[in-house]
């Protein structure tokens, strides 16, 4: 099997505009990858979820501070970092609500769309001391 | 650069019927759009709304979460919501939360219309 290792990057405001922009860049860097067209959908929502609730709740919405994206893969799965230095905000603390249960309720769903679109989620800190999602989707075979 | 480039919703009312067309990418950006649209039609009394989606290319959980925040209401006022046309990207992440279990999922305006008057 061809082995081959790609890391891209994009840092963008934290602006909630720019979620377009960062699911149009991990689509340009996965379509790199073997991942299917469905894979790259889920994952192209887990990752916007996941940069949604930077914006939102590490950065309080406040459009000056800065969001990077880092998308890598290689032949067994794709890892797209999301960091920010706000507020710490791990989803894996937040339970997944049933749909019906948010009847009423405009929020609730983005950590279920960021579980059902990885294999994994990950919450740490970086070299640098800034906040670090990692979202891992393994690629079939 | 318009704010919300990559998203419009326009609105038709038909009788008693309003349908609702969001277009392009809805996300926590274009989200608030959408839901200013559908609040201006049930606080003007029009509570049997179809959502056609034919035009829409995303949708994330803050699109989503319109449909939900406004539900109950629509349905106390003795209305609904039916969301029909949706192409099948679209239609999966409806489908990957549950959302045909509370919502008439049509393949056309029409159904949704017929499910009203049924």
């Amino acid at each position: 099997m061809e082995h081959v290792q790609q890391t891209f990057k994009l840092s963008v405001p934290s602006d909630t505009v720019n979620l377009a922009v960062i699911r149009d860049f991990v689509e340009m860097a996965a379509r790199r990858s073997p991942i299917g067209d469905g894979e790259m959908e889920r994952l192209k929502i887990a990752v916007d979820e996941a940069c949604a609730n930077v914006i939102e709740h590490a950065y309080n919405n406040d459009a000056t501070r800065e969001l990077t994206v880092h998308v890598w893969f290689d032949t067994a799965q794709i890892e797209v970092d999301v960091i920010d230095s706000g507020n710490r905000f791990d989803p894996s603390t937040h339970r997944a609500l049933e749909l019906k249960d948010l009847v009423g309720h405009k929020g609730g769903m983005g950590i279920r769309l960021m579980r059902l679109g990885t294999d994994e989620l990950e919450v740490d800190v970086d070299d640098d001391g800034h906040n670090r999602l990692r979202l891992i989707k393994r690629l079939s075979s | 650069m318009s704010k919300n480039e990559g998203f419009k919703v326009s609105r038709r009312d038909d009788g008693n019927l309003t349908i609702v067309y969001p277009q392009g990418f809805l996300d926590a950006h274009t989200a608030p759009d959408f839901e200013t649209e559908l609040q201006k039609a049930i606080e003007g009394g029009r509570v049997h709304i179809i959502v056609n989606c034919k035009d829409l290319d995303y949708i994330s959980s803050a699109g989503l979460g319109v449909f939900m925040g406004c539900i109950e209401q629509v349905r106390d006022l003795g209305g609904d919501i039916k969301i029909s046309n949706l192409a099948p990207k679209v239609f999966h992440v409806f489908e990957l939360l549950g959302f045909h279990q509370l919502y008439d999922l049509t393949p056309t305006e029409e159904d949704a219309a017929g499910k009203f008057s049924a």
